[in-house]
């Protein structure tokens, strides 16, 4: 290879790297790469139920290679016995083999206390697992019942006593309420994600997304606190009716569901809250099922001047990055962020000029200031 | 390029159909390319489409309907996978038909994964064949020289083949401003980076593989960075990436999803490799990104990436070998600057937005 010209040998290259690996996999007496496929094999040995294999605790999966590498290495006799000394090699090997038998009694007690070794290491390894997983049960019962207790007291803060007078959220709303036509299409990109109903919609509305669903014949139902928002729903043709979204989604087979949607409804809620659906919708949907969390995007600023501060009854900020973590603990994968709501272009910052750092500025001004106004937080059951 | 002038002077049309228009999809970005390119010709080029995405702007099948009559119009057929009002609507068309192949992913890498995938590979390629035997076809662009191999074995003639590449928006990209966020996290911790559907085909667990060997090797986890969606119903498959990913090895890889094209460009602009394990491609497009970005590629050798970035890119059949090219290219800048140079020379030649519409022009002439 050309270190200082132009071009490289790329072709010289690879087969240099070849080399390499062919004389690693030799060193190294062929590289054990491990797939899914063998590791499923190795942990679940003949069940083909078509069940996921069992996780084999992960401290054990390390460590068997290896007890079972030790074990095999246990006595030192087992290595093989050679000599490279030509003419000399029989008198070499003769008094090798001697020497063996001359150490013998020492080598019996080295191997016994070699295997005990090994046999201690891998019940210290079972203990440990077995310890870990009583742990991680108990730290789960625990976690549920604290839950439980924050959201009976959230519950309990946020009712008006009896002088207190009651903020009408539906007026609220009715007032506020975007334009209907401009909402649907809003959350059409959402479509895309959802294939196989059921999916259940928690704060449904009057049922923009259902209806979108409804069109691409996915079957869903949704759920509203609001008497108003069910009724128009309900006129609409749509599965919904009134119901706190926690016990809506608790009544639900676990397993039973295709998608678990919510738009703009997780800043209303606490965060034992926003915990406790999280957990309850992975446990409802099936293997592969959607959750889709639409809130507001706190991460561009001027949503705290339109949004986030507009609405008295928002009381959990998420920040994108918040919500994807809380998301990914509760257990869903492939997580992703969609942001939408892009301000309109009038209101952002332009550059005076065409110079660089002015034109520089003003992007990261606009993205700081006038970033997408939501954001959807996207997960796989 | 062909006259772009109908017989009484007007602009000649161009329908250009493809089963679903997308912003973020290669085979919608060349459909949309390639009318942008004939319009500049002065053709009336028009994009239809089955459905399309809320911020894609393309006319329907059944606006496609009102040409049917007209000789003087050409149909370019977008072929890559199961369509079948596409190919409904084709049976009544009167002028000239192209058509622009893609690749269809072959039905053996969704076996025992999805049914469903299994049925439309199978039946969206049938429907391939029979447009390779077409004879009212009068020309064949395919996206790459495997393209053009498959449609001659079907039965195309290789008179009216030619290899177009795919056109890209490749420049937009690059002149978009990253997603602040995903640069600043990204930043921290330079990565292997992978771009590309999480589908079987684009060999997703042979990537793992080349990770669990860089660890086996050099004793520390690779940083992998896989930018790409999911699809719900490959859940038997994106479930078998889950499983591996207990596997301390492969602590550091991270599969992020569905990123907007400012997280793609961060996602790029924080890559110290493109690492390519893909099992099947027909024309790889994220090849092209990665060197745009100025990131050097380490691929698996495979039809559709050699005829991409051959030559200027480590490609090998060997897993082991590739854990060490992303090692040694990760310790060695000058080697980095040389392929990087390598592969955006072949690209300006081959990939280039001159060059594809040369090859476009070159591709319609006499049609």
């Amino acid at each position: 290879m050309d270190r200082e010209g132009e071009s490289v040998d790329i072709e010289a290259l690879v087969a240099e790297v070849e080399t390499e690996a062919a004389e690693l996999r030799e060193r190294l007496g062929g590289i054990d790469v491990r797939t899914d496929e063998t590791l499923a094999a190795r942990h679940e040995p003949g069940t083909g139920n078509g069940d996921p294999p069992a996780r084999r605790p992960l401290l054990l999966r390390d460590l068997a290679d290896s007890l079972e590498r030790l074990r095999g290495q246990a006595d030192p006799r087992s290595a093989p016995i050679s000599s490279h000394r030509g003419v000399l090699a029989a008198p070499v090997l003769a008094a090798k083999r001697l020497l063996i038998r001359l150490l013998t009694p020492i080598w019996d007690q080295q191997t016994t206390f070699n295997r005990a070794l090994v046999d201690q290491l891998g019940e210290i390894g079972e203990a440990v697992d077995s310890t870990r997983t009583r742990m991680d049960d108990r730290l789960t019962a625990v976690e549920r019942r604290l839950l439980a207790l924050e959201d009976q007291i959230a519950r309990s803060g946020v009712a008006p006593g009896p002088s207190e007078p009651a903020f009408d959220y539906e007026r609220f709303e009715a007032a506020f309420r975007g334009d209907p036509t401009t909402v649907r299409e809003k959350l059409r990109p959402y479509l895309a994600y959802f294939d196989e109903g059921p999916v259940l919609d928690l704060g449904c509305g009057d049922g923009a997304f259902l209806s979108l669903l409804s069109e691409k014949g996915v079957q869903a139902r949704g759920v509203d606190q609001s008497g108003p928002a069910i009724e128009r729903a309900r006129a609409a043709g749509l599965d919904a009716s009134r119901a706190d979204l926690v016990e809506a989604l608790e009544a639900s087979g676990d397993g039973s569901l295709g998608g678990v949607v919510s738009v703009q409804v997780f800043e209303h809620l606490t965060l034992p809250v926003v915990l406790q659906v999280l957990q309850m919708a992975k446990r409802k949907l099936r293997p592969g099922g959607i959750l889709l969390v639409e809130t507001v995007n706190l991460a561009s600023l001027v949503t705290f001047s339109r949004a986030w501060t507009i609405d008295p009854t928002h009381r959990q900020a998420l920040h994108p990055l918040t919500l994807r973590f809380l998301v990914e603990e509760a257990g869903f994968s492939h997580v992703e962020l969609l942001y939408s709501g892009d301000v309109e272009p009038e209101h952002r910052i332009e550059a005076s000029s065409d110079d660089p750092v002015q034109v520089r500025n003003a992007a990261i001004l606009n993205e700081l200031v006038f970033g997408p106004q939501d954001y959807a937080v996207i997960g796989r059951a | 390029m062909p006259s772009s002038a109908g017989p009484d002077g007007s602009p000649r049309r161009a329908a250009i159909l493809l089963a679903s228009l997308s912003t973020a999809d290669a085979t919608s970005h060349d459909a949309t390319g390639i009318a942008a390119a004939l319009r500049d010709r002065g053709w009336d080029a028009r994009v239809f489409t089955s459905s399309r995405d809320a911020g894609a702007t393309a006319a329907t099948l059944s606006e496609a309907a009102r040409l049917l009559d007209d000789d003087d119009v050409l149909w370019m057929y977008h072929s890559g996978g199961r369509w079948d009002d596409g190919m409904a609507l084709l049976e009544h068309v009167r002028g000239p038909i192209v058509v622009r192949d893609h690749n269809v992913t072959p039905a053996r890498f969704f076996e025992g994964v999805s049914d469903e995938f299994v049925d439309a590979a199978i039946q969206g390629e049938r429907q391939r064949a029979r447009l390779a035997r077409d004879p009212r076809v009068v020309r064949f662009l395919a996206a790459s020289p495997r393209n053009a191999s498959d449609l001659e074995e079907l039965g195309a003639s290789p008179t009216r083949l030619h290899v177009v590449p795919p056109f890209h928006c490749i420049d937009d990209l690059v002149h978009r401003e990253p997603d602040a966020t995903a640069l600043r996290r990204w930043q921290c911790s330079p990565a292997a980076t992978f771009v590309g559907r999480i589908a079987p085909n684009k060999g997703l667990l042979g990537l793992l593989r080349v990770a669990r060997l860089y660890f086996r090797l050099f004793a520390e986890p690779l940083t992998l960075r896989v930018v790409g969606t999911t699809d719900p119903r490959l859940h038997p498959y994106t479930g078998r990436i889950d499983r591996e990913l207990d596997d301390p090895a492969l602590a550091r890889v991270e599969f992020v999803g569905r990123a907007s094209p400012g997280e793609l460009k961060a996602a790029y602009l924080a890559a110290s490799v493109f690492l390519c394990a893909s099992e099947h491609e027909g024309f790889c497009v994220p090849l092209v990104e990665a060197t745009a970005f100025g990131v050097p590629v380490v691929a698996r050798s495979e039809p559709g990436v050699v005829s991409t970035l051959g030559g200027s890119a480590l490609i090998s059949q060997d897993e082991v070998a590739l854990a060490i090219a992303v090692r040694r290219i990760e310790g060695d800048s000058t080697l980095r600057e040389q392929l990087v140079r390598r592969a955006r020379d072949r690209c300006r030649a081959a990939f280039s937005s001159e060059a594809l519409r040369d090859a476009l022009e070159a591709g319609l002439t006499g049609v």
